[in-house]
């Protein structure tokens, strides 16, 4: 069935012509507003002033694993403007498309994801201001992406903020936190550096890392996360090639 | 329920699992000193074999504070053993079940962990101290390695294994309360024993065939 729901689109496609992919990205109301203390299990909460991820590929993927239209240039996005943003409009074969690859990567030798902001638990708060190098390409499958020609349509790379404080890697059942963040503020001067957060082995805080055993301290974790933060319209979830 | 979606869907033969579980030496060193286990239990439910993953897509019906940490999103359930067990963690082999299951690929498993207790002697540094610890994991094993193909025309059991030695590399022996034996209270240590449990690459599942 849903094979053939697929064809149709294809059908209506037809088989010339070019059509115009839209391609957004949007860090939602998380990271321009905030995310709020009911969102996190120990009731903290956290607001940024910079969500900056280098998109350095934005690429449209047909069903043989080829790339029919990609950016050419690296893209940095400011993620605390408000609303979705472009990222790139591209002309492409008309037809359907099974991938949307998106690739978030330092752009030479900088960062490709840098946050800073502030995280507040009760009384006490800590300000961060990190930068991560991660590597990390997302193969997103959007629900029916399909290219009519003369006609468009949108793709939106959605990064989730919140995904930076889960306290498990792996598991489902992982929670939003912020206190081991606080804690890990070791001279208590109110700023959360990153070698503050390496001093922070993981095991302790009952974090859960599944099958990253590689991943021993509080830095390292979250220099994991920021390889999950991407997403595809929303909540579609999309694979990851670390 | 998903199983028999999956079987009609698929049109994929049924498979019989046969399931066996095996324990881990009962003493063994690490870098900081040598833990010698009289006892270890744990509690666990519900095995379940997973296909490789497929790219999800889920609908926007919820705010963005749905919990989907990880890139290891699982794919179908290809088989599962239901039920709960007592496992021996320091135990020969113990048979847990006949599982079902569907031919194809499987890419990981996942179980239920529960309550945990173990008790034996730390020699550290500073000699030996006992200890008696008694937890409610109570979250999920998920991410196991499991990289096998059901077939039913070369039916094969399951062997799951664990690795007791990864698994407390990362409690941290510390007898903070003073009273001369390790147990749960003790500082951190029951977040560090809880962390090396639920660590995927401390559980292993394989073809019994291939287990020595």
């Amino acid at each position: 069935m849903t094979r053939l729901v697929r064809l149709v689109p294809l059908l209506l496609a037809g088989c010339s012509g070019t059509g115009t992919w839209t391609v957004t990205a949007w860090g939602e109301e998380y990271i321009e507003e905030g995310i709020p203390a009911e969102v996190f299990a120990d009731g903290c909460s956290a607001t940024f002033t910079t969500f900056d991820v280098v998109v350095t590929e934005a690429a449209l993927v047909d069903g043989d694993g080829t790339e029919a239209a990609g950016i050419g240039t690296p893209v940095t996005l400011s993620l605390v403007e408000p609303g979705p943003q472009a990222l790139a409009t591209l002309e492409a074969r008309a037809t359907h498309y099974d991938e949307a690859r998106f690739r978030i990567a330092p752009d030479g030798s900088g960062s490709s994801v840098r946050v800073a902001g502030t995280l507040t638990c009760g009384a006490d708060a800590v300000d961060f201001d990190w930068a991560f190098a991660t590597d990390t390409v997302y193969h997103c499958e959007p629900e029916d992406l399909t290219l009519p020609a003369g006609g468009s349509d949108a793709t939106e790379l959605t990064v989730h903020g919140d995904h930076l404080f889960y306290d498990g890697l792996s598991n489902d059942d992982a929670e939003v936190r912020g206190l081991a963040w606080i804690d890990a503020d070791a001279n208590a001067d109110g700023t959360l550096t990153q070698a503050e957060l390496a001093a922070v082995p993981v095991a302790p805080l009952g974090y859960q890392v599944g099958p990253y055993a590689e991943v021993t301290d509080l830095e390292a974790f979250v220099a994991h996360l920021t390889q999950s933060v991407g997403h595809v319209d929303g909540e579609g979830h999309c694979g990851v090639d670390l | 329920m998903v199983l028999l979606l999956l079987a009609c869907v698929d049109g994929r033969d049924p498979v019989v699992l046969p399931t066996t579980f095996t324990g881990s030496p009962a003493s063994f060193a690490l870098d900081s000193g040598t833990v010698t286990l009289e006892r270890a239990e744990l509690v666990a439910a519900d095995l379940r074999l997973e296909a490789p993953p497929v790219v999800a897509w889920f609908p926007s019906l919820v705010a963005s504070a749905r919990a989907h940490p990880g890139h290891e999103f699982a794919g179908s359930v290809r088989g599962e053993l239901l039920g709960e067990w007592s496992l021996d963690l320091v135990g020969g082999d113990q048979v847990l079940g006949a599982g079902q299951g569907w031919e194809g690929d499987v890419a990981t498993a996942r179980f239920d962990a529960h309550g945990l207790i173990l008790v034996g002697t730390w020699s550290g540094p500073d000699g030996d101290v006992p200890f008696d610890i008694a937890l409610d994991v109570d979250r999920s094993i998920v991410g196991i390695d499991a990289l096998l193909t059901l077939d039913a025309s070369r039916p094969d059991g399951l062997a799951l294994g664990v690795d007791l030695p990864h698994a407390l590399g990362f409690v941290e022996w510390d007898d903070t309360d003073g009273d001369g034996t390790l147990t749960e209270a003790d500082g951190t240590l029951a977040n560090t024993v809880v962390f090396g449990i639920t660590s995927s690459t401390t559980w292993a599942l394989a073809p019994a065939s291939e287990t020595p």
